[in-house]
């Protein structure tokens, strides 16, 4: 008798293995060395129609003077900290009007030793489109630090802006001294976050009262000592570890004790109760509420929205609203992430960037504590499916009164290539133009230099020539900076606030503002955090298209204060000071 | 002879006469009662032919008596006189027609003749008389399951008592009618009462069809059990393999796969099960060499590098993976199958357009199987050409094929296009998806996308429907359980929606557990460390 109670079906293996297909396509990520096919992204992908008045990034960095190059320590033993980069920041360290650029570097490590020490950089904005290194006369080259990224804050309210540096082990708090200078004041301040990998961190002021509080996106507990061995065991094939081969760590939040001192609330305050793979942290008021909740992006895992509870403390809201993970309920890599209100309902949505074989995710905010995954319906869906993103936000590029998308990307693996022959690891740029809701990808329309691949990983955002647009400053992994200028972007008017908090913390942190412009009406909040390691024009852009002013602008700050202005001419930055509403206007 | 004489004569001849008479009345002497007993006893002694006699005579001195009738039917059957015996239970039943024995002796005469319908006749006349009566119950399921007729034997089967338990064939036939009637829990049930002293012929049969119901624990007892029949010692032992490792009991289904082997039997059938074997002991070494010596005993059999290519994927081995495919479909080359799995195995190596050309190969050599074209939709999709994966989907679907897969696929090609609710291509979304769960109602991704779409579209009963079914069918896969309570968050159970969002959190957390313990497995080439 020959009898078998059953085959292996092949057909059921076939639908499992299209299912794990899905699921990889969904949620894989390239962390195992998950195929994607990146080389059609240097070809333009761009269904826009072409613009009369041609518009582009231009890759200004050696010109102006901007020489850094990231030194991202690779050794032969793949040590995690080596892939996940390198932050940039805009801040006016100098309060001359210009904002100037800071970029971070690694250190050296047991197995990896510099020709030069290695230090973080502070290029001085000379106004006329050049910059010049002022890193050793101001003090802030974090050498010996393994840097990671940066947030910028005037944490003292004394009406400079302070810079901290993240990194692995510890951090630092830079204090503006006022005068060109800054002081390393981490240890009297009591935030050096010992023994974190801290990634991304934000200034925000959670409790209202008035002074900037510090969140960091805290990354794994991988040390020199665990590192263990991951890829395969043939020549060549060593790869960086996938996160979730370590334990990840808790977030941390440092109150400002108002007397230049910072106490740790990280569980107090409910934010550090879970362990997550941050790498992103975006500081906004989702739910408009008046109080200021954090969003992290965790890496491979389910990422975390703390509500602020109003009361000092927070809840973890995240699976109730929705941005656990994507619409296929399926974790994914969170590297960099932002809040804007795209679509115009007055309510800030969220984007998140991913790796490859996954979607970056875009979250609108459906306005009753939730949001809605609409990634497909914005058509953004597969256009990000072949690059890992990192560094990413919300600008209005083109400055027509929608907010759209820029993302930098870069492969996370330097070898990808051995295990999927099509996949690189530099990545050109993606930018999306907003169309009213959807997007669609414009890249290939806006220059070379962003469809030149680069491993990038943060971008900072700022109009550092004041003409109206806004560039792009990008720190690779292991490479030459970028400094993107923005050719073209000012053809439509702008808008830009710069907020002075007097009640409320001095950066204004947490203001909410209204722009209304004819047909045109525009929400946003000065944020904390946003993007991935990396800090951004302190002030508020608006871009206006074809309208030639604003009829009313509406600045509601933390402390409850409003301040209306009425009939303000576009292309100019307008000053507002809390109470006092207008106070200058620079064109 | 004078008078005198003549009278003494007449005499002596009647006293002779009488004599006679009272000599023959003293042999037959012995009652009617006495000749019944005799007859009886000899037919405790198996003693056919006396009794016959002896009843013949008894039912000659007491004629009309049923039960006498009856009784040497009983022994003409028995003495296989079988129409004899019929005609005697007929006669028992003139007599007496309400007379349960005969009526049973006769449907069971007719049972032995072959002649089912004039047994059925006999056995429901008996039911009349005696409802309970096992063994006109078993001989009416007998009746019902010959002709197939399952839901009607159940009952009969149900009424059959100890009586059932005596006999496994009876016992297979049962759990058969169960299975027949899709009543599997029910089958199971049956089976596991069949007494280890039944035939090992009937505990083979028993656990071929408890493992096609899924109970390979009791598969595998009835295995053990079947070992000294006529089943073929190959088979038993490839079957008992197969029960071991469905539940679980990895290293008995080593011991008795490697045993086949020492046995001789290198076959590539054997390796690929031990294969399994070995997988699911996480041996993947052990699971791969299985496999490459099973493709190479059976170069021909398309399955071995089906599963070795498989295998190859799971642990995310695409290298190896598309090395296997591609000696696959040298060997096999009208393999339809192969085809598509090399394509699988080069769309997860980033090399997309090569893998269209296999997927196109595929749909060549079986232009009727509608997985090529859906794995191209995929792969269109992962490409960012989404409308011509959609294009290419719906082709298909107007061609008239009504496959669930493509309905799936066609909705979810659909759905990553970005369709709004109220649009058309919305509304070709959820058909398709409904369609795809009609034909195949335990296919947990369109439920879950369907639940998906129907809360987009604010249909929150339905949505919920669909996606509490999809909890049902794989449990394990919180996908369902994240829509369904952000669906129930939409309707304002927000104790429902915790609770769901509990689940959810608590299966992510555990897999990410897993993930650090587990790490990642990967097949280990030949000479390196």
């Amino acid at each position: 008798m020959k009898a078998r109670p059953f085959e292996p079906a092949w057909r059921v293996a076939f639908v499992a293995a299209a299912s794990w297909g899905f699921v990889v396509l969904a949620g894989g990520g390239a962390w195992s060395a998950e195929s994607s096919a990146s080389e059609s992204k240097a070809k333009s992908k761009s269904k826009a129609e072409s613009k009369a008045q041609a518009l582009s990034f231009v890759d200004v960095a050696q010109e102006s003077g901007i020489a850094f190059q990231h030194d991202n320590a690779a050794s032969p033993e793949k040590y995690l900290i080596e892939t996940m980069g390198s932050g940039a920041a805009w801040l006016d360290y100098n309060q001359d009007g210009l904002l100037d650029a800071y970029l971070v570097n690694s250190a050296a490590t047991r197995v990896y030793t510099p020709a030069e020490p290695l230090r973080n950089a502070l290029y001085k904005n000379k106004g006329d489109g050049t910059f010049e290194d002022v890193t050793a006369e101001t003090g802030v080259a974090a050498e010996g630090l393994f840097g990671t990224g940066a947030a910028v804050g005037d944490y003292d309210n004394d009406g400079d802006a302070d810079l901290f540096v993240t990194g692995y082990a510890r951090s630092i708090l830079y204090r503006n001294q006022g005068d060109g200078t800054f002081t390393d004041v981490t240890a009297r301040a009591g935030v050096g976050n010992p023994g974190k990998w801290g990634s991304s961190a934000g200034w925000f002021d959670y409790d209202n009262d008035g002074r900037l509080d510090l969140v960091i996106a805290n990354y794994l507990d991988w040390t020199e000592d665990n590192n263990i061995f991951c890829g395969e065991q043939r020549p060549g094939y060593q790869a960086y570890c996938h996160p979730n081969k370590y334990k990840g760590q808790t977030p941390t939040l440092f109150r400002n004790n108002g007397d230049g001192t910072f106490r740790d609330v990280s569980k107090e305050s409910g934010i550090g109760e879970r362990a997550g793979n941050g790498l992103g942290v975006v500081c906004f008021d989702f739910d408009d509420d008046g109080w200021m909740d954090v969003f992290l992006a965790n890496d491979s895992m389910m990422n975390f929205l703390y509500r602020n509870r109003g009361d000092g403390s927070f809840e973890d809201v995240t699976l109730a609203a929705g941005v656990a993970f994507g619409e296929d309920g399926k974790a994914e890599a969170g590297m960099g992430v932002d809040a804007a209100d795209y679509d115009g309902d007055g309510r800030l949505d969220l984007y998140i960037t991913h790796l490859d074989f996954e979607f970056d995710r875009l979250y609108r905010n459906s306005g009753d504590g939730s949001f809605e995954d609409a990634t497909f319906l914005s058509k953004i869906g597969y256009q990000t499916f072949d690059v890992s993103g990192f560094g990413t936000k919300f600008i209005d590029y083109d400055n027509d009164g929608l907010r759209d998308i820029f993302v930098v990307t870069g492969h996370v693996l330097d070898n990808i290539q051995l295990f999927h022959e099509k996949t690189a690891y530099a990545e050109p740029k993606i930018v999306f133009r907003n169309t009213g809701g959807s997007f669609e990808d414009v890249t290939g329309e806006l220059g070379a230099d962003l469809s030149r691949p680069r491993v990038s990983r943060a971008a900072a955002f700022a109009d550092y020539d004041n003409d109206g647009d806004i560039d792009v400053l990008v720190n690779n992994n292991g490479q030459g900076a970028e400094l993107l200028r923005n050719d073209g972007g000012r053809r439509g008017h702008w808008l830009q606030l710069q907020l002075i908090g007097t009640k409320s913390n001095r950066d204004g942190v947490g203001a909410r503002v209204k722009v209304t412009a004819g047909d045109l009406v525009q929400f946003e909040q000065r944020k904390g955090g946003m993007s991935y390691q990396a800090a951004h024009d302190p002030r508020l852009h608006f871009g206006l298209g074809e309208r030639t002013k604003a009829d009313a602008i509406e600045v509601r700050w933390p402390s409850g204060t409003v301040d209306e202005i009425k009939g303000v001419d576009a292309d100019r930055v307008v000053v507002v000071r809390e109470g006092d509403g207008r106070v200058g206007e620079v064109e | 002879m004078s008078p005198r004489g003549k009278i003494l004569h007449l005499k002596l001849r009647g006293a002779i006469l009488l004599g006679a008479l009272l000599v023959c009345h003293a042999a037959a002497a012995q009652s009617p009662r006495d000749s019944y007993q005799q007859a009886v006893s000899h037919m405790q002694k198996g003693e056919w032919e006396p009794a016959v006699e002896l009843l013949e005579k008894v039912i000659e001195a007491v004629p009309g008596n049923a039960k006498l009738h009856n009784t040497l039917g009983i022994a003409l059957s028995s003495a296989g006189r079988a129409d004899a015996a019929a005609e005697q239970f007929q006669r028992a039943l003139e007599l007496e027609p309400s007379y349960p024995s005969p009526l049973k002796n006769l449907a069971l005469h007719e049972m032995s003749r072959k002649r089912p319908d004039e047994a059925k006749e006999y056995f429901e006349r008996l039911l009349k008389l005696t409802s309970g009566d096992a063994v006109a119950h078993l001989g009416l399921a007998e009746i019902a399951f010959a002709k197939g007729a399952f839901a009607d034997a159940i009952p009969h089967f149900q009424n059959g008592g100890d009586l059932l338990l005596k006999d496994p064939r009876l016992v297979v036939n049962f759990a058969k009618s169960y299975v027949e009637t899709k009543q599997p829990s029910k089958a199971t049930g049956v089976l596991d009462t069949i007494p280890q002293t039944a035939d090992p012929d009937l505990h083979f049969e028993a656990g071929l069809m408890l493992a096609s119901l899924e109970s390979y624990s009791s598969a595998a007892r009835e295995f053990e059990r079947a070992q000294g029949g006529e089943a073929d010692l190959y088979e038993l032992g490839f079957n008992l393999t197969l029960a071991y490792l469905n539940s679980g009991q990895h290293e008995r289904a080593a011991a008795t796969g490697e045993r086949l082997l020492a046995q001789g039997h290198q076959k590539g059938e054997l390796y690929n099960l031990l294969s399994q074997v070995h997988e699911q002991a996480r041996d993947t070494q052990r699971a791969y060499d299985a496999l490459r010596t099973a493709t190479d005993i059976d170069p021909g059999d398309e399955t071995n590098y089906i599963d070795l290519v498989a295998l190859c994927l799971d642990h995310k081995n695409f290298d190896l993976g598309l090395e296997i495919a591609d000696i696959s479909v040298k060997r096999v080359p009208e393999s339809h199958r192969l085809h598509l799995q090399r394509g699988v195995a080069l769309a997860m190596k980033g090399r997309f357009e090569d893998a269209e050309a296999a997927f196109d190969r595929s749909a060549e050599l079986a232009p009727d199987k509608n997985l090529p074209g859906v794995a191209l939709g995929l792969i269109l999709m992962q490409q960012d050409r989404v409308p011509e994966a959609i294009g290419a989907l719906r082709e298909r679907r107007e061609r008239g094929n009504d496959d669930y897969m493509l309905h799936w696929f066609l909705a979810e090609a659909l759905n990553r296009s970005g369709v709004q609710p109220g649009t058309d291509e919305e509304a070709e979304a959820v058909e398709a998806l409904e369609r795809s769960v009609e034909l195949n109602p335990e296919l947990f991704q369109s439920r879950v996308l369907l639940g998906k779409m129907l809360m987009r579209r604010g249909a929150l009963d339905r949505a919920i429907k669909h996606l509490e079914k999809a909890r049902t069918i794989d449990p394990a896969d919180v996908s369902a359980a994240y829509q369904l309570a952000q669906v129930y968050r939409k309707m304002g159970d927000a104790e429902r929606a915790k609770e769901l969002f509990a689940i959810v959190g608590k299966q992510k957390d555990e897999e990410r557990e897993e993930f650090t313990r587990g790490g990642l497995l990967r097949i280990v080439r030949e000479g390196s460390p």
